[in-house]
């Protein structure tokens, strides 16, 4: 019966009894040696001992005697334990198989300190050879039951994995993959409160937190991002946020893809259970899965973010293009040409052309600093004031003075608007002027045969409240002249060497090309610019001629 | 995919929870949806019965831990009875009979709450 059962306890328990109820003995004990721990522990005990059952010490363990099959108490004096030797122990039987020492049976003379005779003592070793099999049988069991029963967690904790990564793969929707993540470690690690920190957008964010109260400041978010262990305990923080320590936050767990770090911050467990290597390999697992998935949301969000800003931007520019006069306005004896290239969706140069009151036209262009969206803004504000105040043939100085003033409270301090416009009066053909700090436009004189450049205004629209006034030039568009206005994406386009077209090289290119039609100058010069650069213009391209028959 | 439903009933004061099929990380919500409910409606009596439960996994587990101490604050509990060996074996893994109150049948799950009463 005692060979075949498995419990320990039982086998010790029996051991002791039939040997004290045998031989009469007050005290008995059963010491036990571990060799992975290097401790003799007291496993059972009866009778009156210094020492109670669970007690343990650590004597050099790997050196106490198991050769004979009985000791006396003087012969292991000098190994045992002072504790041992006080208990009034008198013989110690090891308790041993072929290969290895289990421990001790040790006993007490008998009651009323009488000696054991040489058959009784006989008899014991060869219980003791009878029960150290069964003992040595039931401790393997024990390891099997515990090594299968490490296995079976093991199992456990990569079906959980699975079933984790599985439902990831099949999620795009984050809180629902938090939650997940939530009640795995729960389910799986007992941790009632935790968090996880990762850097969404560069900057280090809560993810999820659970359990947890109150916000840790974010030169302490940034300094966990750069732990350097794979797992900290918070204990061992010289300088650890008071976040971690009123939440009673135990441990944190480093995840890391590529160059990106996540912190899972884990409290104690429910059960009370340390943790154990095993099971930070398991939270480091389960964070890099959570980890990875979540990054995936936020990237497919930013994508659906990008593409949803790439339409707006398209609206944008149809927009946009309904701003530019389309079609030019036609006036007799008199050639117009224009373009706009933007060197995004939307741009910030404009350019117009109207008639205004029949007798006159209107012509501007201008360019807004900067790109994009916000200085296509601003260009619709600039558009829809000339359209405002072209009817009121007001004197353009003036004019350009009161517009300045509404762009100066319209723009932040960064943003000026260069602006040209121009009132020709189709009846006179006098050409009246005002340039708001834009480049010069290139006239073509035909009498004189030269060109001269229109530059009587002032200053940008937008940077300063308007104190000097702006001044205004004329004269008369003679046939044959040409007025050619451009944005800097002509003038300072750039080629290889990184020289500018420069503003020399469209007069000469008028010069030379005055007698053409408006739209071949365009074009030419359009030409000239995109050899030039190559093809890389850099900015918004924009020209307007007129041209005078 | 994964099956799972729920069915309910009520015996005085204890709700009763029948799972079916299995409860993994696909799953595990709506379990959650439905304690959430009987809380809302302030029913902290609750049995969890797992005889047609076939599989659980730990983020099942986790919908339990998230819930037993706010139900337990509330002066009610949860129970959990009839697991079948496989499913049993999950929760003594993990170390749940320490925190947890498993019991073989249902009707002792009840007559506990009760009794208490």
């Amino acid at each position: 019966m005692l060979i075949e059962s498995h419990d320990t306890d039982f086998i010790l328990n029996n051991l002791l009894l039939i040997v004290m109820g045998k031989l009469m003995v007050p005290k008995a004990a059963i010491l036990l040696v571990n060799y992975q721990s290097n401790r003799l522990k007291a496993g059972r005990c009866k009778g009156r001992l210094p020492f109670s059952e669970g007690d343990s010490w650590d004597p050099a363990v790997k050196e106490l005697p198991y050769d004979k099959s009985l000791y006396s108490a003087a012969e292991l004096a000098t190994q045992l334990p002072e504790i041992v030797n006080s208990a009034g122990f008198s013989h110690y039987f090891p308790i041993r198989t072929s290969s290895e020492h289990l421990g001790y049976l040790c006993i007490s003379l008998k009651a009323g300190k009488r000696e054991h005779g040489p058959k009784e003592l006989e008899f014991i070793e060869n219980l003791v050879i009878i029960f150290s099999v069964a003992l040595s049988n039931s401790f393997l069991v024990g390891r099997l039951k515990s090594t299968n029963r490490e296995l079976d967690e093991k199992v456990q904790e990569l079906n959980t994995l699975f079933d984790v990564s599985r439902e990831f793969n099949t999620m795009v929707d984050r809180s629902q993959m938090l939650n997940v993540f939530r009640f795995t470690l729960m389910g799986q690690m007992f941790i009632k409160k935790f968090f996880l920190l990762m850097c969404v957008d560069k900057q280090p964010f809560m993810v999820v937190q659970h359990g947890v109260k109150g916000e840790m400041n974010l030169a302490s978010k940034s300094k966990l991002l750069e732990m350097e262990d794979e797992c900290i305990e918070v204990s061992s923080l010289a300088d650890a946020d008071p976040f971690l320590t009123k939440n009673e936050i135990f441990a944190l767990v480093r995840v890391r893809f590529q160059d990106e770090t996540a912190v899972l911050g884990i409290s104690e467990r429910m059960n009370r259970m340390p943790y154990r290597e095993s099971d930070y390999n398991f939270l480091i697992s389960l964070g890099n899965l959570a980890f990875l998935s979540i990054q995936k949301t936020y990237l497919l969000e930013e994508r659906i973010e990008k593409e949803r800003m790439e339409e707006e931007l398209s609206i944008a520019r149809t927009i946009q293009n309904t701003l530019f006069p389309n079609p030019l306005p036609k006036v007799d004896d008199l050639e117009i040409a224009a373009l706009n290239i933007p060197s995004q969706q939307v741009g910030g140069d404009y350019y117009d052309a109207l008639i205004s009151g029949k007798r006159y036209l209107y012509t501007a262009i201008a360019d807004v600093t900067g790109k994009g969206i916000p200085a296509s803004l601003l260009m619709a504000n600039l558009q829809a004031m000339i359209h405002v105040l072209s009817p009121l043939q007001l004197p353009l100085d003036e004019t350009t003075g009161k517009v300045n003033d509404i762009m100066f409270k319209n723009t932040p301090s960064d943003k000026f608007i260069s602006f040209f416009w121009g009132r020709l009066d189709t009846g006179t053909r006098l050409f009246e002027y005002c340039n708001a700090g834009h480049n010069p436009p290139v006239r073509w004189n035909q009498q004189t045969q030269k060109t001269e450049l229109l530059s009587a205004g002032g200053m940008l629209l937008g940077a300063l409240s308007t104190m000097m006034p702006y001044e205004q030039g004329s004269f008369y568009l003679q046939q044959g002249d040409v007025v050619v206005m451009f944005t800097d994406g002509i003038s300072e386009a750039m080629n290889e060497e990184e020289e500018e077209f420069g503003e020399e090289r469209i007069a000469w290119l008028l010069e030379e090309n005055h007698h053409k039609s408006a739209a071949e100058i365009q074009s030419i010069i359009l030409e000239e610019v995109r050899v030039f650069c190559n093809g890389n213009y850099g900015d918004d391209v924009t020209m307007l001629i007129l041209k005078a028959e | 995919m994964s099956t799972f439903s729920i069915s309910k009933k009520q015996q005085e004061s204890v709700h009763i929870l029948q799972l079916h099929g299995e409860l993994d990380a696909h799953t595990a919500p709506d379990l959650e949806q439905e304690i959430l409910k009987l809380m809302d409606s302030k029913c902290y009596n609750i049995v969890v019965n797992f005889s047609t439960l076939d599989y659980i996994s730990s983020a099942g587990l986790g919908v339990f831990m998230a819930y037993i101490e706010e139900l337990r604050d509330l002066g009610g509990d949860i129970k959990l009875t009839d697991m079948k060996p496989s499913v049993y074996n999950v929760f003594d893994l993990l170390g749940f009979p320490t925190l947890y109150d498993i019991v073989d049948a249902e009707q002792q799950a009840v007559a506990k709450f009760i009794n208490t009463e």
